[in-house]
């Protein structure tokens, strides 16, 4: 996948950044030769290695995404005509993309192929000579129908404009017409877009029900199109059934009030949180070394937080704020004694370590167990992220402590003390975080009044709990959405009287709607991608930790 | 205070007008801020054109204008100043802030975040009714000159900082929002400031439009009307462009593969 053009991920910020709009690349398993786009996805088909191939797709789709309207209805078109139409919106909105990015008519160019035999008069080959005429302006071409589309296209551009989709629509109507009276013979089931670098066309069209070919096959490709499961983690069915929450081993059991939004006060001893250890007994060696050390994410190196330490001052210095008055003494002394005083004499406040501990509290709820577009699950993602924070020995969190949590209704919100603050990351506990399963729900406002409660007990510093979700908090036995996260923001204020500071990363693009509201600005980030949680991990505990 | 020196701003008086285009109102704004002398924050992202602007503005104000980059290590000393030692004992030297406070400058705080807040505390009996800046050590009160006004920066957008402005400095101010310029008019500005023509500004403004949709994808910032100046001054000087942008932008935003062969994609859809 990767190339001197970088991987997918490098062609989903090029289409960012020339669409305007977030466009997830991925790859098209099976035979088709042609890109697929769907709505806000685009699927390249797997064989093309050729990186100039794989951005021309990309440009061209960016181009439907700046300029077609998606889905219009196909009924009352013959096959040949939404060819026909759709070969000449191709060609219009690439223009139009032209006009803004002269530098990609050659992507386009260099994936042209070779100009077809002049005597070959189907139907694929009249439209390529047509794409070849509309994109290279120099090129000539000596059959009449294959001019006559360059000069109406060009007309129309001078006397409509690019933008005018009916214009070539109706000049689209003319060129299929005069293909039907040349008696030129469609088969849709042979046809494939000549031009390589262009779409099946399926973006453009929406055929009534009983037409469903078109739509089921872009089903069928889009199934297929998600990417194989790495090699490193086994699949679910070599693995061990999931272990039922009863085998954990039971260490305490707490209660803890909770906020109801419609009553406006806190309902006491409303949630049971049982503190819990895995029950992961040293399982499948194979699988927790994977996660943590399969070398996917480098390590990270994090700019060291300093901290002035008042009651430390650093006397006889070279330069500092103050004078240090005995210095100074010495100094006037030695000088009136013709002597060579020493001129060390200013002082200033030296810049001591002060503690600073940081929670992180993963969210190990059910959903976290689903693989995300990028294969690997949130879950796994969550566990190799913290792992790489506890191994990196992140300068400037002093204490680092990593726990987790579920929930199952009010009277049993699990909680785990994965990585107790202070200790060392050892070989146990990184087996215990990477045999972790997702099970049962995020009741949020519970475990984060159970992690500031445990913080409280930290030494005086930076305190904070750093919340990794993949969603907003919910429950089975809670029904109104806005509940548990009014609790949450309950909670959060409580922890922030404490002197716990609550942070949250979600990876949930459709987080805006619920994080500002329980964290507050500046308290929380979003991560649309799950691969860049390790980063942004390790950067917003870095700057809890360094936070004033 | 110092007869004998008479102008101690003179070295920052701004002799050649500093180039600004106007986005806004701005500078209407600016100037009935500074007829109270309000102090004033600039926010906006990094190389929007905050600090030129205040430069432009204390120019046509006829002011000097005292720029401090404020950094972590920053003490409150460096600001007011301190004793140093000299023959006949010790000696108090004004520090930037006191020197623009006395004589009546502009005083400019760039990036005032990074500066540790309890050194920026002491601006606080500046920035009110009361206009004072005491100096404890020296046991003096300065009023402030009718001319002096406080400006600071500020990057809100940077997310990896892990300071806050806090509340009780950042309510004693009025604030300017900056943010980069419009296509036209940003085109215009890297072709005046770069001396490129105005085709080729238009393409360059095309790139940083596609970066800056990128803020948060993996870049903090886009690129900036800064660094678009100094990619089209590597062209005129016969720099490829793909070379100049590739220096100047690609490699100065990010070290990530991706995200770097993603901005030289911006280059080529521009430049081919």
């Amino acid at each position: 996948m990767n190339d001197a053009y970088g991987g997918l991920g490098a062609l989903s910020l090029l289409a960012r950044g020339l669409a305007g709009v977030d466009v997830e690349v991925q790859a098209l398993t099976g035979a088709g030769t042609r890109a697929v786009l769907t709505g806000r996805k685009l699927l390249l088909p797997e064989g093309t290695g050729e990186p100039n191939l794989r951005r021309a797709m990309l440009a061209h789709a960016v181009a439907h995404l700046r300029h077609s309207r998606p889905a219009r209805p196909a009924h009352g078109l013959k096959p040949m005509g939404i060819a026909v139409v759709s070969a000449i919106e191709d060609a219009r909105v690439e223009r139009l993309l032209w006009r803004d990015f002269p530098g990609l008519h050659g992507w386009f160019a260099a994936s042209l192929p070779p100009a077809s035999d002049p005597l070959d008069l189907r139907f694929a080959a009249l439209v390529s000579r047509m794409d070849r005429l509309l994109l290279l302006p120099d090129a000539i071409d000596d059959n009449h129908w294959v001019n006559k589309a360059r000069r109406l296209f060009e007309e129309t551009i001078a006397s409509a404009g690019l933008e005018d989709y009916d214009a070539f629509r109706a000049i689209a109507s003319i060129l299929a017409n005069d293909l039907g009276q040349m008696r030129v013979r469609f088969e849709p089931q042979h046809y494939a877009v000549p031009a390589p670098w262009r779409d099946d066309n399926s973006y453009l069209w929406e055929f009534a029900e009983t037409e469903t070919a078109p739509d089921e096959a872009i089903a069928l490709q889009q199934a297929g199109a998600r990417p194989p499961p790495p090699s490193d983690a086994p699949d679910e069915g070599s693995g061990p059934p999931p272990s039922d929450a009863a085998d954990d081993i039971e260490l305490g059991r707490y209660t803890y009030p909770e906020w109801d939004r419609k009553l406006e006060r806190l309902r006491p001893d409303w949630c049971t949180v049982i503190e819990k250890l895995p029950a992961w007994q040293g399982l499948l060696p194979g699988r927790e070394q994977a996660a943590p050390g399969n070398g996917r994410i480098a390590p990270l190196a994090l700019p060291r937080a300093r901290h002035l330490d008042r009651t430390h001052r650093l006397r006889r210095q070279w330069e500092g704020d103050d004078i240090d008055l005995n210095a100074a003494i010495e100094v006037l002394v030695d000088r009136s004694l013709r002597l060579r005083p020493d001129a060390r004499l200013f002082m200033r406040p030296g810049k001591g370590p002060r503690p600073s501990s940081v929670l992180v509290l993963l969210d190990l709820s059910a959903s976290a167990n689903d693989p995300g577009p990028h294969a690997a699950s949130l879950l796994d993602i969550e566990k190799q992220a913290a792992l790489l924070l506890a191994a990196s020995n992140a300068r400037g969190i002093d204490r680092l402590a990593i726990h987790g949590f579920s929930s199952n209704t009010r009277a049993e919100v699990y909680y785990y003390r994965l990585l107790e603050a202070g200790r060392p990351l050892d070989a146990p506990t990184s087996a215990m975080i990477g045999a972790l399963r997702g099970r049962y729900s995020t009741r949020m406002g519970a475990a984060l009044r159970h992690a500031a409660a445990l913080m409280q007990a930290e030494p005086p510093g930076q305190r904070a709990v750093l919340l990794v979700t993949d969603g907003a908090p919910s429950d089975i036995d809670v029904h109104d959405p806005q509940y548990l996260i009014e609790d949450a923001r309950q909670a959060v204020a409580e922890a922030r009287d404490a002197g716990v500071r609550a942070a949250c990363i979600a990876v949930d693009g459709a987080a805006d709607a619920y994080v500002r509201r329980i964290f507050g600005w500046r308290n929380y980030c979003i991560a649309d991608d799950a691969r860049s949680l390790p980063v942004r991990l390790a950067r917003m505990s870095a700057r809890l930790a360094a936070a004033h | 205070m110092n007869a004998a020196v008479p102008d101690p701003l003179a070295a920052y008086r701004i002799e050649a007008e500093p180039f600004y285009r106007p986005a806004g109102n701005e500078v209407a704004l600016y100037r009935q801020a500074y007829r109270h002398r309000m102090p004033l924050i600039l926010k906006g992202p990094t190389g929007c054109g905050k600090t030129r602007f205040v430069e432009h503005m204390a120019w046509s104000l006829g002011r000097p204008l005292v720029t401090l980059a404020c950094n972590e290590d920053m003490t409150a000393s460096d600001l007011v100043g301190r004793y140093l030692l000299d023959a006949n004992g010790t000696a108090w030297h004004d520090g930037p802030l006191t020197l623009a406070v006395r004589h009546g400058g502009i005083c400019y705080l760039d990036e005032v975040v990074e500066a540790r807040q309890d050194t920026t505390v002491v601006i606080h009996p500046l920035t009110d009714a009361r206009r004072i800046l005491p100096l404890d050590k020296k046991g003096e009160l300065v009023h402030a000159h009718p001319d002096f006004q406080l400006v600071v920066s500020y990057n809100p957008g940077y997310q990896s900082s892990a300071k806050d402005m806090k509340p009780s400095t950042r309510q004693r101010f009025a604030a300017l929002e900056f943010d980069y310029p419009g296509s036209a008019l940003e085109a215009k500005i890297v072709a005046r400031e770069a001396g490129v023509e105005p085709g080729l500004a238009a393409k360059l403004v095309a790139i940083a439009r596609c970066s800056r949709e990128l803020k948060h994808r993996g870049l903090d910032e886009g690129v900036s009307t800064r660094m678009l100046i100094y990619a089209g001054v590597l062209i005129r000087d016969g720099v490829t462009p793909r070379e100049s942008c590739e220096m100047t932008m690609t490699r100065a935003l990010t070290d990530d593969p991706d995200m770097a062969s993603a901005l030289q994609g911006f280059v080529e859809a521009q430049f081919g």
